[in-house]
This record gives C-alpha cells, sequence and structure tokens, in this order.
C-alpha cells in the first residue's frame, strides 16, 4: 500500500470519528441550549456540567431491546436505519473543511430537492466552478476592506431557499412532519428502539452538520476569515458551521410546525418559483456581467 | 384522474394519544389527510365521584370536587360552595367574597396557563409550554402558601374559608401580578403575531355563533363567536357587578379567535385581582358566624366547654342542610360551571350533579373537525380546552 493511500484512509477515519463526535456534540449542544431558550438547566449530572450526557445515551440504547413490530419486513425495517446513517455520513464527503483536504463531487450535492440544488445552482454559477474549493477560495477577502467578499451577499435569497430547503431536508422543525411529535407521536421513531433508533437519531444530526457545513463553504467564505493565518482557518470554518448550528437548534424550539399541505404549498408554490427566478437572474448576470 | 383508487381509513386517536388531553378517544375516519367523520369517546377516566359525594358529609365534599376538573380545582369548590350556602340560606362576609373573587380569578389564570402552555406545545412551539409552567409555578406557590397544598388547596369551604389569609399573602400575590403581565406580553410576542402560528389556527376549527347556541357552548370558545355571555357579567355572584372589568370577546369562532379571547381574559383577570386585593383586608373574618356551620377557634375549644362540644359536633355529624336543591353558577375558567346541589334535609348531600363545560365542548368537537386536516384535529382538541376530569366525573 502506498502511503498515500494510508494516509488517505486515516484521513478518511479521522473525519468519520469526528463527525460521530460532531453528532454527539450536537445531542448535547441541542439540550442544552433548548434549556437555556426554556429558562431550564438542562443536562448537568453526568461529567462536568454534564458533557458526558451523549455518552450515557449512547450506553443506554445500546443496552435497550431490539423491538420489530411482527408485520414489518425484516429486512427493510433493519436496512432502513443503516441506509439513512450511511447517506448521511457519503453525504459528508464532499465538504472541504480546510485549505489542505479537498474532497468534492459537486454533481451529488445536487441529489437534494429541486429548490435546494437549484440555489446551489445559482452559486455554482457565480462561482464559475464544480469544485467546492474554488468556490471556497472565491470568497477569500473583501470589498472596500469592510465586506467579507462571501456569496451570501451576491446571493442573499440563495442562502434563504438552501436554509429554508435544508430545514425542510433534515426534518427539523418547523419542518418534521415524519416524526411530528404531537401529531403522529414522533411518527416512525415509535417503531425503532435501540441503536437502530440512534442510527435515525445519529443521521438527523449528522445531516444537519453536513448542511451547516455546505452552507459554510457555498455561502459564507468556508474558511476564510480575518485575525487568523490560512492555516488556522479550520477554526472559522468551525465557528460559522457551530453558528449554523445554533440557528438550527433556536428555530426547533420557538416556532410552530407547519401543517403538511402548508409546507407542501410553500415549497412547491414559493420556493421552487423564487429559485428558478433567482437562478435565471443569477444566469443573466453572470452572462451580462461576464461571470 | 378518473380511476385511482381511494380507500377511507378508520383510525383510533388516543385514549392514549399525548394530545388529547387526558384520555380523550376520537374514532376518526380519514380519507388520505382530511377528516371525514369524528366521533369523541369519553369514559376513559370515569371516577365515579359524583357517586362517592352521596357518601361524604356536606363539608367532605369540597376536596372530592376540587379533584374533578383539576385543572381549576378552586373554581369548583367555590361552585359548590354557592350552591350549598343558597340551600343553607346563609351569606358570607364581604370580606370572604371577595377573598374567594381573588382566588376564582387567579384560577383562571392558572388555567388558561395550562391550557396556553399545552396548546402552543401541540401546534409545536414547545418552549411556550415551559414558560407558561414557569408563571403557574409561581401560582402554585401561592396556592401552597394559602392552604400548603398546591393542586387541590381546599381552601374554600362551606360558610367561608378554611382559615385566614396568611401573613405577606397580599405582597405575594401583587409580586405576582407585576411579574406576570410582562410575561404574558412574551408569549405573545412568540405566538400573537407568528406567521407559522396564524396559519396554523386561523379558519381551522370554525364555530358559528349560531352552531356556539345551539350546542350550548359556553366561556371562551363561545366568546370566540361573538356570544358576550358570561356569568360574572348576566348572573353576578360573589358581587362581580362591583367590579369593573370587560367580557373579551371575538367574532372568527377559529382557534386563533380562542386564543385571543383567552389571552384577553387572563389579562381582566390581572385587573379584578387587582380591584380585589385594595378591598381585602389583611386580617379579619374568613367565615361567617354560625356555630352549626364554622368550628370554634382551637383556643376556646380547649378552654370552653360549649365550644368543645361544638367542635366535636361539626367534626363528628357534620352539619344538616334544609331539604331543597339549588343551582348556583360560576363563571369557570371554561365557561358556565356549577353544581346541581339536591338535599333531603340530612348532613349529606342526596345528589351532587356537575354541570361540566368541558363535556359540551367535547360534544361540538365533531362539528369543529369534521372536513378539516388530521392536524387541525391535534390544533382543535387544544383550543377548546377540555379537562377529561371534568367530562367524565
Amino acid at each position: 500500500m502506498s502511503p498515500l493511500l494510508i494516509a488517505q484512509i486515516g484521513l478518511t477515519l479521522f473525519v468519520f470519528v469526528m463527525l460521530l463526535n460532531s453528532a454527539a456534540i450536537m445531542v448535547y449542544v441541542e439540550r442544552k441550549v433548548a434549556a437555556l431558550l426554556q429558562q431550564r438547566l438542562g443536562p448537568y449530572l453526568v461529567g462536568p456540567k454534564g458533557l458526558l450526557q451523549p455518552l450515557a445515551d449512547v450506553i443506554k440504547l445500546m443496552f435497550k431491546e431490539e423491538l420489530r413490530p411482527r408485520a414489518a419486513d425484516p429486512l427493510l425495517f433493519a436496512l432502513a436505519p443503516i441506509i439513512s446513517a450511511t447517506c448521511a455520513f457519503a453525504a459528508f464527503a464532499v465538504v472541504p473543511f480546510g485549505a489542505e483536504t479537498t474532497f468534492f463531487a459537486s454533481a451529488q450535492m445536487i441529489s437534494y430537492e429541486l429548490s435546494y440544488g437549484l440555489a446551489l445552482a445559482a452559486v455554482l454559477l457565480v462561482s464559475n466552478s464544480l469544485s467546492v474549493t474554488d468556490i471556497v477560495n472565491r470568497q477569500a477577502g473583501s470589498w472596500w476592506h469592510v465586506i467579507p467578499r462571501w456569496s451570501v451577499f451576491v446571493q442573499p435569497i440563495g442562502f434563504f431557499i438552501y436554509m429554508t430547503a435544508g430545514i425542510a431536508e433534515t426534518n427539523r422543525a418547523p419542518f418534521d412532519f415524519p416524526e411530528a411529535e404531537q401529531e403522529l407521536v414522533a411518527g416512525y421513531h415509535t417503531e425503532y428502539s435501540s441503536m437502530s433508533f440512534a442510527l435515525f437519531f445519529l443521521a438527523e444530526y449528522i445531516n444537519m452538520v453536513t448542511v451547516s457545513a455546505v452552507a459554510t463553504d457555498l455561502f459564507l467564505g468556508g474558511w476564510h476569515g480575518p485575525f487568523l493565518p490560512e492555516s488556522l482557518g479550520w477554526i472559522w470554518f468551525l465557528i460559522k458551521v457551530g453558528a449554523l448550528l445554533f440557528f438550527y437548534v433556536w428555530m426547533r424550539w420557538t416556532l410552530p410546525r407547519y401543517r403538511y399541505d402548508q409546507l407542501m404549498r410553500f415549497g412547491w408554490k414559493v420556493l421552487l418559483p423564487l429559485s428558478v427566478v433567482n437562478l435565471l437572474v443569477t444566469a443573466a448576470g453572470v452572462l451580462y456581467f461576464g461571470g | 384522474m378518473p380511476d385511482i383508487k381511494t380507500e377511507i381509513m378508520t383510525v383510533n386517536m388516543g385514549p392514549q394519544h399525548p394530545s388529547t388531553h387526558g384520555v380523550l378517544r376520537i374514532v376518526l375516519e380519514l380519507d388520505g389527510e382530511t377528516v371525514l367523520s369524528a366521533a369523541p369517546t369519553i369514559g376513559y377516566l370515569h371516577t365515579g365521584i359524583e357517586k362517592t359525594i352521596e357518601q361524604k358529609k356536606w363539608q367532605q365534599v369540597i376536596p372530592l370536587v376540587e379533584r374533578m376538573d383539576y385543572l381549576s380545582a378552586q373554581s369548583n369548590s367555590l361552585a359548590y360552595c354557592l350552591s350549598v350556602e343558597q340551600l343553607l340560606g346563609v351569606e358570607v362576609p364581604e370580606r370572604v367574597r371577595n377573598i374567594r373573587v381573588l382566588i376564582a380569578e387567579l384560577q383562571r389564570i392558572n388555567s388558561h396557563l395550562v391550557w396556553l402552555g399545552t396548546h402552543g406545545m401541540e401546534v409545536g412551539a414547545v418552549s411556550v409550554m415551559l414558560y407558561c409552567f414557569r408563571e403557574r409555578e409561581l401560582l402554585l406557590n401561592l396556592n401552597e402558601m394559602l392552604a400548603g397544598f398546591r393542586m387541590f388547596p381546599s381552601y374554600l369551604r362551606v360558610g367561608g374559608l378554611r382559615e385566614d389569609l396568611p401573613r405577606g399573602f397580599h405582597d405575594a400575590v401583587r409580586a405576582f401580578l407585576d411579574r406576570f403581565l410582562p410575561k404574558l406580553d412574551e408569549y405573545e410576542d412568540l405566538l400573537t403575531k407568528n406567521a407559522i402560528y396564524l396559519k396554523r389556527t386561523q379558519g381551522v376549527g370554525v364555530m358559528s355563533r349560531d352552531d356556539a347556541v345551539a350546542y350550548g357552548l359556553v366561556g371562551p370558545i363561545a366568546r370566540a363567536t361573538g356570544l358576550d355571555y358570561d356569568v360574572r357579567k348576566y348572573f353576578p355572584y360573589l358581587g362581580y357587578e362591583t367590579y369593573d372589568f370587560a367580557v373579551p370577546t371575538q367574532t372568527a369562532g377559529d382557534v386563533y379567535a380562542r386564543y385571543l379571547v383567552r389571552i384577553a381574559e387572563m389579562k381582566e383577570s390581572v385587573k379584578i385581582c387587582r380591584q380585589a386585593l385594595d378591598r381585602i383586608a389583611p386580617v379579619g373574618v374568613f367565615a361567617i358566624d354560625d356555630p352549626r356551620i364554622t368550628p370554634p377557634p382551637k383556643d376556646r375549644v380547649y378552654t370552653e366547654m360549649e365550644a368543645l362540644i361544638q367542635h366535636f359536633l361539626i367534626y363528628s355529624q357534620g352539619f344538616t342542610v334544609p331539604a331543597g336543591e339549588a343551582y348556583v353558577p360560576i363563571e369557570g375558567p371554561r365557561g358556565e360551571h356549577g353544581f346541581y346541589v339536591v338535599s333531603d334535609g340530612t348532613n349529606r348531600p342526596w345528589r351532587v350533579k356537575a354541570r361540566a363545560p368541558s363535556l359540551l365542548a367535547c360534544q361540538a368537537l365533531e362539528k369543529m373537525i369534521v372536513g378539516g386536516l388530521i392536524a387541525d384535529v391535534i390544533a382543535v382538541i387544544g383550543s377548546i380546552d377540555v379537562v377529561m376530569g371534568d367530562v367524565d366525573r
């Protein structure tokens, strides 16, 4: 095996473990931020400031009995959480998070929903590239030394569409229909227990991280930011992702839920036309100003 | 599209569903997401309280009725006391009346807070629930101060109150009221103009004014349709006619209108509480001066023979109530609420029948949800604020 291959495998493993960690951290952050918003304490018993709570959760889930409804197809039932978690990990493979590492396969990203894809396409048009690294690098520097050259200022509507579709994509409140706690009593989550439930949970949080990481790369200038040298760009990256994740949690615990038909109407009658128009205007602009 | 086969599905919502406010069961026929028919089924929380009451002495009934509509305990005992006092033909002193007004209004705020919290949670705004329960906690603290019991204080008694107000009660209530109004604005910031909340509640579960009359709806649900029926105004009791307050109404008759009515009612209740506080002297009489009904003070029981006998009589055989029947309605948090009390002249009630506003609301539920979507069912159940303990008894 060549050293390069070993290095790549090592790096992949590192990212994989870090992603698992990020999900664990998100569980903790979600509970702590929710507690903050609701004037509670949140977890505080397990470990200092409750930091080991995710670990305790995982251990609890591992020791739970694995249940399967009698009428469920055994294979599909077992496969569903695995697919969901695998997809979540795979989606993250395209996200570059520092100047040195460049995984990319932008086409894969556009397999999300239509408006989501169209919002991305508009950014790609502006950036004139399909490489996420290129897109990020084009956002370096600032206009008049004040406003950073982030795509969000070129594509505010695109950013809005992306974030909205992203919430729907990750099934978070106010668009959390598959699990609609009050109406469906947590939806399909009720049927799953133990680690298969944990996998769904994991997938949800990793998807959140992915959507935020992609948004950071495409709209918020990725690892570019003032004060820090290029080699410490990942700190900026983490700060931006963290801010977006906080925004997600904040939304969830503040807003009521949309009704199913209202989301459909919103998605097809507002978001999609808006993203098409956004794409057309962007394309025209790119043609006119020459990219 | 001609040949799409659709199937009507019968779904059982409840009694274990978390958003049915206890154990309401609704059999729904669904065409996709649309509700074709709905049959509310009750009886899962039957406690037999009404029957149990017949074996209790008049004063012992108080803790039992408080457990019927468990979210507005003291409204129950107030209604019961008023009916029995009418049968007895006694009139409680003015100070007691004012204290009862204060307690009833605090109870209304308490009940509306639970409603707002659960309703907010059911449309997905989970944090509203914790905000409301934060203030409700303070109300429960007041109850604890008053009687040592937070949920079911049993502080109201036939013939007055159990004991005098605790020291510092006025200040505690004032502190709560001062804190509460800004917090109420906080809840409103979260919901009243929230675009998603408006979408979920406006035009949902509409009840017309005529339907509200036909179904015998009372309280906030009726007032959201444009009726202004409020027992406190139409048949004043406890001297409500001397208080300055408005009866908030809306005309839309939907979930949102009910929300607005209840929010406005809480503000009016705060106004009434302040007026009542100004009228209540910190120390004074807390029960009628009637040796048949009111036990003598403890120091007299220990020093005087007559007082000891009186004490013994009251606690062993209770008091008798002249034969007859009485119904004195009050305006509870859920609407007209009263106890039809029948006495055969003994020391125990012959029959106590509650008029439960929740039961009528349950009956009208079908009218409100048929034709809507299943997600609306939850919003509507939340908006009519049923308490199953009140329905089944």
